[in-house]
């Protein structure tokens, strides 16, 4: 049996609803296959960490788990070894170094400090430009995923460079004025004290949310925005995720004036699955000074 | 006794006062005793890293608690099924995690505070030329045979978006699918760290 490894490391972040992560562990107590997958996830989250590659929101999850012990120092220190000795070695063969991996963004420091910048028509000229790349960008990237023969190291390039024009926009959408952006990952429970919140300032015409996927394997997705007793404020039907620098996302433009100060919820749910399917949630905050 | 991959000796759960309770946990796990030693073993390793997993600060000590817990129901006559005793041992672990919490939570004091904030900023790691682990893992490696340690630098030493095109050009070049290539790297990977952690260990009671 295999452990989807998204599941597999929200649970080893300890970031999993109690059903789900109990589910998780009935199947590696009783399946020694999952169990070695769950194994090698980990020795993967802690290389992703040791490298800079971990997501920025879940940095503070593993350093919580796995600085707090000497055990999890430990492994740490040990992944760190291995990268090294590994890396030394690729130079010994004389064999050039990848480039670094990009440092994590910061999406909501970089959306607070670059808003206080005023671009005004120079942002919204590049804004254009940009939306354009990014669809021919996109356009490539389809060609590219129906070729057949289209090397996997093309695509992460060409994937990469997409994530990158996408960030690009979006902050030029906020330097602009017009977008308010929030990136959630699905999951967060009502009532847990950790809902991100978004301030939306007079002249904020739009929010922007990156709602990360986990992988399900859906190619489109309905989505509806719905305050907490369930009265529905908007819906999109028929969404094409796309990958951006938090991996395989569903980017939405919201209205902002549809929006007031109280708790939302957006329900994600795939396309073919049935209508009673519990889907994916994203819980936010919306204040309004 | 003695377990063959591991060479350590299978022992009752520490602190078991009752070594015929071991006994029957093990005929519970299996007619054949070696057999039973090793599903023994097996449950260990889940307990093991179910109570690391879900962050409890003693995962080797609840493991024990756990085996003893089982071991004396079974004991005083508890009709455990075979086929069950992995999923029965996930039950009783809930229960012993949830009882060390309150524990934990009852012993909290006032100078919880101080403690709390200390334990909440992550311990700063050695930087990599100060760190021991580095120099016992250049050692681990060496004493691998020449293919096995090339195989793991290979396999760890792309970054990024290279990293899965060579992983998966080293799969097709051993004959096997890259799930079971990254299988086999998680077990060569934990016999390293086992013997890293054995020379850290060594070289600091040498200092």
């Amino acid at each position: 049996m295999t452990v989807p490894a998204d599941l597999a490391v929200r649970y080893l972040l300890g970031d999993l609803p109690e059903a789900e992560r109990e589910a998780l562990e009935e199947c590696y107590f009783l399946e020694a296959d999952a169990f070695e997958e769950l194994k090698a996830v980990e020795d993967d989250l802690i290389d992703a960490y040791c490298r800079g590659t971990l997501a920025a929101p879940q940095r503070p999850l593993f350093e919580a788990r796995y600085l707090q012990s000497e055990s999890g120092r430990q492994r740490v220190e040990f992944a760190r070894a291995l990268t090294r000795a590994s890396v030394a070695s690729r130079e010994r063969r004389g064999v050039p170094a990848a480039a670094p991996a990009a440092a994590p963004r910061r999406w909501l420091a970089w959306a607070a400090a670059i808003a206080a910048v005023a671009l005004g028509g120079a942002a919204l000229w590049q804004l254009g430009r940009l939306r354009v790349e990014v669809l021919e960008v996109r356009q490539e990237k389809e060609a590219l995923q129906r070729s057949a023969d289209a090397s996997a190291a093309e695509l992460g390039q060409m994937r990469q460079r997409l994530g990158e024009l996408t960030d690009r926009l979006t902050r030029l959408r906020v330097q602009a004025g017009v977008v308010a952006t929030l990136v959630l990952s699905a999951g967060l429970e009502r009532g847990s004290g950790d809902v991100p919140r978004l301030v939306l300032k007079p002249g904020t015409e739009e929010i922007g949310l990156t709602l990360r996927l986990p992988v399900d394997g859906h190619d489109r997705y309905d989505a509806s925005l719905q305050t907490v007793d369930g009265r529905e404020v908007w819906r999109g039907n028929g969404l094409a995720p796309v990958t951006t620098a938090h991996g395989r996302a569903l980017d939405i433009g919201i209205p902002a004036a549809t929006l007031r100060t109280q708790s939302y919820v957006v329900l994600v749910r795939g396309r073919d699955e049935a209508a009673s399917a519990l889907g994916h949630s994203y819980v936010f905050e919306v204040r309004r000074p | 006794m003695a377990d063959a991959t591991t060479g350590r000796t299978r022992r009752a759960p520490r602190g078991h006062p009752d070594a015929p309770s071991f006994e029957a946990l093990l005929l519970v796990l299996g007619p054949d005793r070696e057999r039973a030693g090793q599903r023994y073993e097996s449950i260990r390793a889940r307990l093991v890293r179910f109570f690391t997993w879900r962050g409890a600060a003693a995962p080797e000590e609840l493991s024990d608690t756990t085996f003893d817990r089982v071991c004396r129901k079974v004991n005083e006559g508890f009709p455990l099924r075979p086929a069950d005793a992995e999923r029965y041992f996930l039950g009783v672990a809930r229960n012993v995690l949830r009882e060390s919490w309150d524990h934990d939570r009852r012993h909290a004091t006032a100078e919880l505070t101080d403690f709390t904030l200390s334990r909440a900023v992550p311990t700063a790691l050695p930087r990599d030329e100060d760190s021991p682990a580095l120099g016992c893992l250049e050692r681990c490696l060496d004493a691998l045979p020449p293919e096995t340690r090339d195989l793991v630098l290979l396999y760890y030493e792309g970054d990024g978006g290279l990293q899965i095109p060579q992983r998966r050009a080293l799969a097709e070049r051993l004959g096997i699918g890259t799930n079971a290539l990254r299988i086999r790297l998680h077990r060569l990977r934990s016999r390293l760290e086992d013997c890293v952690r054995g020379c850290l260990q060594r070289t600091g009671s040498d200092q």
